[in-house]
């Protein structure tokens, strides 16, 4: 019983913020000070929302110009009809935003394949690289390769190990990771291209975004002073690499928000001017320490809550947002593992029937909000012997007699029943929010949403009983027992969900498009696409003719000869084609003056003259069109032979291909 | 010496390098790449073997650079009768002291320029080795070291075989750059023509004032022994020689006095820009004024129509720059 006792003795410090008494005076100076216009400027032409709240508008005060829109909305004749010009402009004009919505998607689409297209292309660009790489260096030990640099895909990432590692003190790693984290972000945007061969001054070099050549120079030789100057690196250093690394990788995305706020255009202060607004209820809220954020998530996201995690108020306008039936079930999740939730509106909706709510309309506008207060004087309850009863009954007397009431009025009345609630606030004998446990939560249904329109809570009254009413739901804990037993006075986080976040979220873009009523849109922008990446990808994947060697006609006699030499049908046309290319080559090696070839190729290859002038005079008699004798293949590989001796001991001859011959 | 050094004590060495480099621009126009050449070498003890038609200013380079130098100069027309006592100097009989007294040949000097080197046979030619390698010259059985600095610029005409004597790979493998020397773009060639319209005799550079002198040759020399070169530089240069022995396009590979070139000149050309240590931009523009005159190509791939410098090209991708740890 004591212990019940100190239960409810809570320090009224602790409530200090929570005040409905003073929830009046926070909503006028709110309404002045963010020079809220909802009632001196309201936004025109009112919407259905601001129409229905037009009953409360007169009682509010310094509000005459949203009577007066509100008198002359009410009177304003219906609209005529279009004419039929403007309606078939206006069809033309859908017709024309169609076919804008199908560019939009289809260069959606294509700016998602961009990126596919160039990871595939330099994906196979690197794998062209890498078997160079496996022809020119047989049996040799690879030097360990640097992994870092060109493993870095997430420049962001890499930043974000970067530091964390210069966190944990890991300075020289941290240093290699900023570059790689540049490096990547520049290799992305264009402006290099990542190579294992090349050195960080030709990164620097090559870098074809000026702006940033400077910065990647001081990463570039910060770098090689840790990793190739023996320097111990500095924190400070270390984090002037950071900084340029940063500014490195974020400068575009950076770049394109500046582009984005600029050509958004300066959005300026909030007007603040709609009378179905909640800014006033967020802003009185706030003032009272109750600050209400926005749900920020799908309601479908939600997760039910763990054992002692605490549990937020969860704020729904059930006239707002719409709820698919996937949010519905994590909604009763999250409430029966401890969540308190609110719906505001529509007591009839299916979620407030699942919870066992009903609700009528009554013609009683004013409403009635109680606190029960979280200390109660138990002073004198100082009788141990006191039996439970008495004592619940004298508490319960305490308690009728501390709690306080704030009246207000709302524009539409109605009362909500359920089996075994609490009345929160009362209407007339009915109740206009009423509380009841499920499983380890609470849901209090509220007849409906008027309660948080910038225009009812700026009626006089009206502030004090929504505070009230959230306060008493701050101070009444989720879970299972006797209300009065675990009244608490912690400061509950107040989320609001939007009108979106009854929506499930899309699992992947395609099917956010087709939540957007895009579907059919979607795929025709999808073939096209996929004709175009085709149609792009065939004319790349085509076979490229090689890069003509230095030597043109040169290597293509000697590669042409070599098939022929391999199987031929011609063999006396490949031998009087080697047999050219051979006498030329023979002739540049021959000593000036000298012209008796069969005699030079004996002296270079150590043969008889005979066997080399009869070697000779066959190859430089043989023409295509001979017939063949049988044997050319044979002559063809004796004389290959016999030019690669005669021609590997000629080592001046050896070193000319190096040298150019000045233009004449 | 390695972890004393420090990037402010170079100052001095990137003055004295600039200044020279200015200087020799003030006669030479363009052939930047080839007074780089021939500045790295000389600091890093080094000599250089410039091939080139003639007509490209190789001769007047060198003669700039021993004008700014400070240092001896001699020049040697090497031909087909050039014996190797006229290279290195011989004993003559003294008939007054009725001795043998050693006459210095030309080599005696700090910058000798071995014009056209492959016109004289190999036993000439080798009378540069034990000069180029030990820095000395041994006649009559007695050694004589050279001045220092010394330094061989040989020049050599790539086109005419008629005559001509190609060095050994021995001979070759001394040279610790081999530079190429190609014929101007159009501006500068004008450059040159109007500077010859304005007056500009070649021969006569003695107006060309020294930027530095012998003693702080050497002494710049040993500065740039300190300059730190890490591990992982040192795994990168041998990789790349050693990729030259396993290349199937290359008959005979860098041996490892390539690497060891090639730490040479990096360190000179990461002091000259003012760095106490070297990174991988240090070594890669040497490796083909290290490597093209020290691998020898196999008989196909010339007959492909490669070069040496289109196998260091492919060896330079295809090695891992280091990045640290």
């Amino acid at each position: 019983m004591a212990t019940l006792a100190a239960v409810l003795l809570v320090t009224s410090a602790a409530r200090a913020d929570r005040d409905p008494a003073a929830a009046e005076g926070h909503a006028r100076a709110a309404r002045t000070e963010l020079d809220m216009q909802f009632c001196r400027a309201p936004k025109l032409p009112l919407g259905p929302e601001a129409l229905e709240l037009c009953s409360v508008a007169a009682e509010i005060p310094d509000c005459a110009a949203l009577v007066a829109a509100c008198d002359a909305a009410l009177k304003k004749p219906e609209h005529d009809e279009p004419s039929d010009f403007m309606k078939s402009l206006m069809a033309a004009l859908g017709l024309v935003a169609h076919g804008l919505v199908y560019l939009l998607v289809g260069g959606a689409v294509i700016a998602l394949l961009v990126p596919i297209v160039n990871a595939i292309r330099k994906r196979r660009r690197d794998a062209s690289i890498a078997e160079k790489v496996d022809v020119t260096a047989t049996n040799t030990a690879t030097t360990e390769a640097p992994k870092e640099i060109e493993r870095v895909d997430d420049a962001e990432e890499a930043l974000r190990r970067a530091d964390d590692l210069a966190r944990r003190g890991d300075l020289s790693r941290a240093t290699t990771l900023y570059l790689a984290a540049s490096l990547s972000a520049l290799d992305r945007r264009g402006a290099i291209r990542i190579t294992k061969s090349r050195t960080n001054g030709e990164y620097v070099r090559a870098c074809s975004e000026a702006d940033s050549r400077p910065k990647l120079r001081g990463i570039a030789n910060e770098v090689d002073r840790v990793h190739f100057g023996g320097e111990p690196p500095t924190e400070e250093r270390v984090g002037k690499v950071a900084s340029l690394a940063k500014a490195l990788v974020r400068a575009l995305p950076l770049a394109m928000l500046l582009l984005g706020l600029v050509g958004c255009g300066n959005p300026g202060k909030p007007k603040m001017n709609d009378p179905a607004g909640t800014e006033l209820f967020v802003e009185t809220m706030k003032r009272q320490g109750m600050p209400v954020t926005p749900l920020g998530a799908s309601l479908a996201s939600l997760r039910p809550l763990d054992d002692g995690e605490p549990a937020p108020i969860l704020v729904i306008d059930l006239e707002r947002t719409h709820l698919e039936p996937d949010a519905e079930d994590k909604i009763v999740a999250w409430v029966a593992s401890g969540g308190v939730l609110v719906l505001m509106g529509d007591g009839s909706h299916k979620l407030s029937k699942t919870f066992g709510y009903s609700s009528h309309s009554v013609n009683v506008k004013e409403v009635d909000a109680r606190l029960t207060p979280l200390a109660i004087d138990t002073s004198d309850d100082d009788d141990d012997d006191e039996s439970e009863t008495l004592f619940r009954a004298r508490l319960q007397k305490s308690r009728d007699a501390a709690t306080k009431h704030f009246r207000g009025m709302v524009p539409f009345p109605g009362v909500v029943e359920v089996a075994g609630g609490l009345t929160l606030v009362s209407a007339g004998d009915g109740a206009y929010a009423i509380e009841k446990r499920h499983e380890k939560g609470v849901v209090v249904v509220v007849h409906d949403s008027t309660l948080l329109r910038n225009a009812v809570v700026a009626r006089p009254g009206n502030a004090a009983v929504i505070t009230a009413l959230f306060t008493e739901l701050s101070a009444n804990p989720a879970y299972t027992g006797g209300p009065e037993e675990h009244r608490t006075a912690e400061v509950r986080a107040i989320k609001l969900a939007r009108r979106e976040d009854g929506i499930s979220p899309p699992d992947n873009p395609f099917s956010a498009l087709a939540q957007a009523g895009l579907e059919r849109g979607m795929w025709h922008a999808l073939a096209a696409s996929l004709v175009l990446f085709l149609a792009y990808g065939v004319r790349h994947a085509r076979p490229k003719p090689e890069p003509a060697p230095s030597r043109r006609a040169f290597a293509e006699h000697v590669l042409a000869t070599g098939a022929f030499y391999a199987r031929s049908p011609h063999p006396t046309r490949a031998l009087a084609s080697f047999a050219r290319f051979a006498e030329d080559r023979v002739r540049q090696a021959l000593p000036r003056g000298t012209h008796d070839v069969p005699a030079f190729l004996a002296q270079r290859t150590g043969r008889s003259v005979d066997d080399c002038r009869t070697l000779w005079e066959r190859v430089t008699a043989t023409t295509p069109e001979d017939t063949p004798k049988g044997d050319e293949l044979r002559v063809l590989a004796d004389l290959r032979g016999v030019l690669i001796t005669a021609l590997r001991r000629d080592t001046g001859e050896r070193r000319l291909p190096e040298a150019k011959r000045p233009p004449t | 010496m390695t972890e004393d050094l420090q990037e402010s004590s170079l100052r001095p060495f990137i003055d004295t390098f600039e200044r020279m480099r200015a200087r020799i621009a003030e006669v030479v126009v363009g052939q930047e790449e080839l007074v780089l050449g021939l500045l790295v070498a000389l600091f890093a003890g080094g000599h250089v073997l410039v091939e080139g038609v003639p007509g490209l200013g190789k001769t007047l380079v060198a003669r700039s650079l021993s004008q700014v130098s400070g240092a001896l100069f001699k020049r040697i027309q090497f031909t087909p009768d050039l014996m190797p006592s006229d290279v290195t100097g011989s004993s003559i009989y003294a008939r007054e002291t009725g001795s043998f007294t050693f006459m210095p040949g030309p080599i005696f000097t700090n910058m000798l320029l071995a014009d056209e080197v492959n016109r004289a046979p190999a036993k000439t030619q080798s009378a540069l080795l034990e000069a180029m390698q030990e820095q000395q010259v041994t006649v009559d059985g007695n050694s004589r070291p050279l001045a220092a600095p010394f330094m061989v610029i040989a020049t050599q005409n790539p086109v005419e075989s008629q005559g001509t004597y190609p060095l050994p790979e021995a001979q070759l493998d001394r040279f610790l750059l081999k530079l190429t020397v190609e014929n101007p773009p159009k501006d500068i060639e004008e450059r040159i023509v109007k500077q010859h319209a304005r007056g500009f005799d070649p021969k006569d550079i003695s107006n060309l004032a020294p930027a530095t002198t012998p003693e702080e040759i050497v002494a710049m020399q040993r500065l740039c022994e300190g300059v730190r070169v890490d591990d992982a530089i040192v795994t990168y240069m041998v990789e790349l020689v050693r990729r030259t022995r396993d290349d199937r396009a290359i008959e005979l590979g860098a041996s490892p006095r390539a690497s060891i070139a090639m730490l040479k000149a990096a360190r000179v050309v990461a002091a000259s820009e003012g760095r106490a240590f070297v990174t991988p931009d240090d070594v890669k523009p040497m490796v083909k004024p290290i490597l093209r005159h020290r691998v020898m190509l196999h008989p196909d791939a010339e007959l492909q129509g490669l070069s040496a410098d289109d196998r260091i090209d492919e060896i330079v991708r295809a090695v891992p720059v280091p990045r640290g740890t």
